[in-house]
C-alpha cells in the first residue's frame, strides 16, 4: 500500500537539518502500522511525506502503486481527499462547522453534491456513534467526541489509509481505548492504519511496530 | 466543491465578524454611494441644461440690435434700434441655412378682461414665432399668415396670464382689452416654465407684430424696428457658418465699413448653456476624485482585514489543505471572501447614494437623477476592486505550506 525508498528530507533552518535519512519501508495492504520514537525522530517528517502533505528531499515514495515525489500540487491534493484519512492530535476540526459540516468539509472538495454530502455524513457520524451530535459544534463536543467526529472526516471520501499523527494524545484513557477499538474495527474492515504515538499501550495494539530513532528506522 | 458552495462557506466566514466587515465595507460604502451621488448630480445637471435649452428652442439664434462695443463707446445689446423687419426679410430670403425666422418687438403692458386685469409682458411677433421657440397651442390656434399681415386683433395667451384672467375658464374665444383696443384670444400656450434666468415665460401674451404695433403707438415703437430677429436653424447645420452669414449679410445691409464694429449682436444659444455644463462637469470631476480615492482607500482596507484573516485562519487553511483542498480552491475562498465585502460595500454604498442623492436634491434643490445603469457600474466597480485587493491575501493563502500550516496555532 505504502512504500518508501531511501526518503530524505532535509530543511534549511540556517543550517540544514535532516529530519529523515535513507527510510526504507514497506506498508501492506490492511497493516496496523504503529510508529514510534523520540521527539525529532523524523516520524511526524515520515508522516507529511507518506500523507502527500510534504515531498521528500530524494528517494521515492508509492502511495497505492503511485509514485508521490514528482507529483503537483493539484495531484497530491487529489490522494489526500480521496485515499488518505487524516486524524490529527488537536482534532483540528473547524470551530465554526458544526460536526456534520465538518464531515462534509473533504466530500465539498472532492465534489460530492449536497445531498449525498449529508447522507454520507450521517453514515459517518453513526459509524462513530455521535449520530445525535450532527448539528454540535466542536467546542460543545467532548475531546474524545471531537477526535471521533475527527474520525469520521478522516472515513468521509472511504480512504484506503488512515493516517493518525498522535491520536489519542489530548485524549483521556477511556477515550484512547474507545479510538482504539474504533481504528481495529475500520482495519478489519479492510483500511490500512498508520499511527504514529508516543505511547507503549497503543503501540502493543498494532500489528506492526516502526520505531524511528535520528531520522533512521531502527 | 461547487460555486454555491464556496459562496455559502464565504457568507459564514464573513457573518462571524459581523462588525469587522461592516467596518472594512465603510470604505467603498462611501466611495459607491459618491459614485451615485456623482453620477445623479452629473445627469440632473445635465438635463436641467437640457431642459432651459428646449425651453428656449433649440438650434435658435437671436440676432439684437446694438453692440457691446461701439467706436470704444460700451453700451449695453439693444442700446441701438438699427435693425428693421426689413433686415430679418433679408436673412430670411438669403440665408439658406435657416428653417424659420421671426421678428419680436416687446414691452409691458396692462390687460383687462371683464372684471380682471394684469401686468404683463407683450410680444409681437411673426407667425414663425411659436415654431422657432418650439412653443406649442395648448388649445385654440395659432394666428395664420393673413391674420399677420392685415394686423387681425387676435392674442394668444400665456398660461399664467389665461389663469389671472379667466382663472379656471376657457379663455378661446373671449375678449381682452389691450390699451383699449378689443383683442380676441384665438388661443392657449402650452406650459414652458421657468427660463435659465428664473423668468416665468408663461406669464406673456403674443399679439400679430402689425396689430402689435398699431396698439403700442409710435411713442413705444419705432415703425418698422425690432427689439430682436429670431433665427432656428435646420437640424445639422453648422451654428458657426450660418452666424457668419448672418453677421456679413447685415453688415452689407447696414453699410459698415471693414474696421468698423457690428452695430448688432448674435447670440448663440449653445454658448450660453456650455458654461453651466462647464460647471456641472467641474463638480462631476471632484465628485468622481473623491469617489475613486475612497474606492481605493476601501480597497486597501479590504487588503488589510483580508491579510489578518489569512493569518489568523493559517490553521483552518492547513486544515483544508490536508483534507484534499487544491490551491486553486483556498485561492478561490479568500478571493470570494474580498470581493464579498466589497459586494456587500458596494450595494450598500448603493443605497446609502441614492438616500444622499434624494437628500440633496431636497436641500439643495437640485435636479437629481440617478440613472438605472449607474448601480451596476457602482457595483461592478466595486466588485473589481474586491478582486485587485484581494488578490495578493488569497494568492499568500493558497501559497501556504500544509505542514506549517497546521502546526500553526
Amino acid at each position: 500500500m505504502i512504500r518508501t525508498e531511501k526518503l530524505t528530507r532535509r530543511f534549511h533552518l540556517g543550517e540544514t537539518v535532516t529530519a529523515l535519512e535513507d527510510v526504507s519501508v514497506s506498508i501492506a495492504p490492511r497493516d496496523f502500522l504503529a510508529v514510534i520514537g523520540p521527539s525529532g525522530s523524523g516520524k511526524s517528517t515520515f508522516m507529511n511525506i507518506i500523507g502527500c502533505l510534504d515531498q521528500p528531499t530524494s528517494g521515492k515514495c508509492w502511495v497505492d502503486g503511485q509514485e508521490i515525489s514528482a507529483l503537483s500540487s493539484n495531484e497530491l491534493a487529489a490522494i489526500r481527499n480521496r485515499k488518505i484519512g487524516f486524524i490529527f492530535q488537536h482534532f483540528n476540526l473547524l470551530d465554526r462547522l458544526d460536526a456534520r459540516e465538518n464531515i462534509e468539509l473533504p466530500l465539498m472538495y472532492a465534489g460530492v453534491n449536497k445531498r449525498s454530502r449529508r447522507e454520507i455524513a450521517e453514515i459517518a457520524l453513526r459509524l462513530v456513534g455521535l449520530a445525535d451530535r450532527a448539528r454540535h459544534r466542536p467546542a460543545q463536543l467532548s475531546g474524545g467526541q471531537q477526535q471521533r467526529v475527527a474520525v469520521a472526516r478522516a472515513l468521509a471520501c472511504s480512504p484506503k489509509i488512515i493516517l493518525a499523527d498522535e491520536p489519542t494524545g489530548a485524549l483521556d484513557s477511556k477515550s484512547s481505548g474507545e479510538l482504539m477499538d474504533l481504528f481495529h474495527s475500520l482495519n478489519e474492515a479492510g483500511r490500512t492504519i498508520i499511527v504514529i504515538t508516543h505511547d507503549a499501550r497503543i503501540a502493543r495494539r498494532a500489528s506492526r511496530v516502526i520505531r524511528f530513532l535520528d531520522g533512521r528506522v531502527q | 466543491m461547487t460555486l454555491l458552495d464556496a459562496i455559502i462557506s464565504t457568507g459564514g466566514a464573513l457573518q462571524r465578524h459581523k462588525l469587522r466587515s461592516c467596518l472594512t465595507a465603510l470604505g467603498i460604502i462611501i466611495g459607491t454611494s459618491a459614485t451615485i451621488t456623482m453620477m445623479a448630480v452629473g445627469a440632473g445637471a445635465r438635463e436641467q441644461v437640457a431642459a432651459q435649452v428646449r425651453s428656449l428652442g433649440t438650434n435658435l439664434m437671436i440676432v439684437m440690435p446694438g453692440n457691446a462695443n461701439q467706436s470704444g463707446v460700451r453700451l449695453g445689446a439693444g442700446a441701438a434700434p438699427s435693425l428693421t423687419d426689413e433686415d430679418t426679410a433679408a436673412v430670411d430670403r438669403e440665408i439658406p441655412s435657416l428653417q424659420v425666422i421671426s421678428s419680436v418687438v416687446n414691452g409691458n403692458i396692462q390687460v383687462v378682461a371683464d372684471a380682471a386685469n394684469w401686468a404683463t409682458s407683450i410680444y409681437l411677433v411673426d407667425v414663425g414665432y411659436l415654431e422657432v421657440r418650439d412653443w406649442r397651442v395648448a388649445s385654440g390656434r395659432a394666428f395664420d399668415p393673413d391674420e399677420a399681415v392685415r394686423g387681425a386683433q387676435v392674442v394668444l395667451l400665456g398660461q399664467t396670464v389665461a389663469r389671472e384672467l379667466f382663472h379656471d375658464e376657457d379663455p378661446i374665444g373671449r375678449e381682452v382689452r389691450i390699451k383699449n383696443v378689443p383683442f380676441r384670444v384665438i388661443g392657449l400656450l402650452a406650459k414652458k416654465g421657468q427660463s435659465a434666468l428664473n423668468k416665468d415665460q408663461d406669464d406673456v401674451l403674443l399679439v400679430p407684430l402689425v396689430a402689435g404695433r398699431r396698439v403700442l403707438g409710435h411713442n413705444q415703437v419705432k415703425s418698422r424696428a425690432v427689439a430682436a430677429i429670431l433665427v432656428k436653424m435646420r437640424e445639422g447645420l453648422s451654428m458657426n457658418k450660418t452666424e457668419e452669414d448672418i453677421r456679413s449679410l447685415l453688415r452689407q445691409r447696414h453699410q459698415l465699413q471693414p474696421l468698423q464694429d457690428d452695430d448688432f449682436t448674435i447670440k448663440n444659444l449653445s454658448e450660453v448653456t456650455s458654461a453651466q455644463e462647464a460647471g456641472a462637469r467641474t463638480l462631476s470631476i471632484l465628485l468622481a476624485s473623491v469617489a475613486l480615492v475612497s474606492l481605493a482607500t476601501g480597497g486597501v482596507g479590504i487588503l488589510n482585514i483580508m491579510l489578518v484573516s489569512v493569518t489568523e485562519r493559517t490553521r483552518e487553511i492547513g486544515i483544508r489543505l490536508a483534507i484534499g483542498a487544491r490551491r486553486k480552491q483556498i485561492l478561490w475562498q479568500f478571493l470570494l471572501e474580498a470581493v464579498g465585502l466589497s459586494i456587500f460595500g458596494g450595494v450598500a454604498g448603493v443605497v446609502v447614494g441614492f438616500v444622499a442623492a434624494l437628500i440633496i436634491s431636497q436641500m439643495a434643490h437640485w435636479t437629481l437623477i440617478v440613472e438605472p445603469w449607474s448601480v451596476p457600474l457602482a457595483v461592478a466597480s466595486s466588485v473589481l476592486v474586491g478582486v485587485f485587493f484581494g488578490s495578493y491575501p488569497a494568492l499568500r493563502a493558497s501559497m501556504l505550506d500544509p505542514v506549517e500550516a497546521i502546526r500553526s496555532v
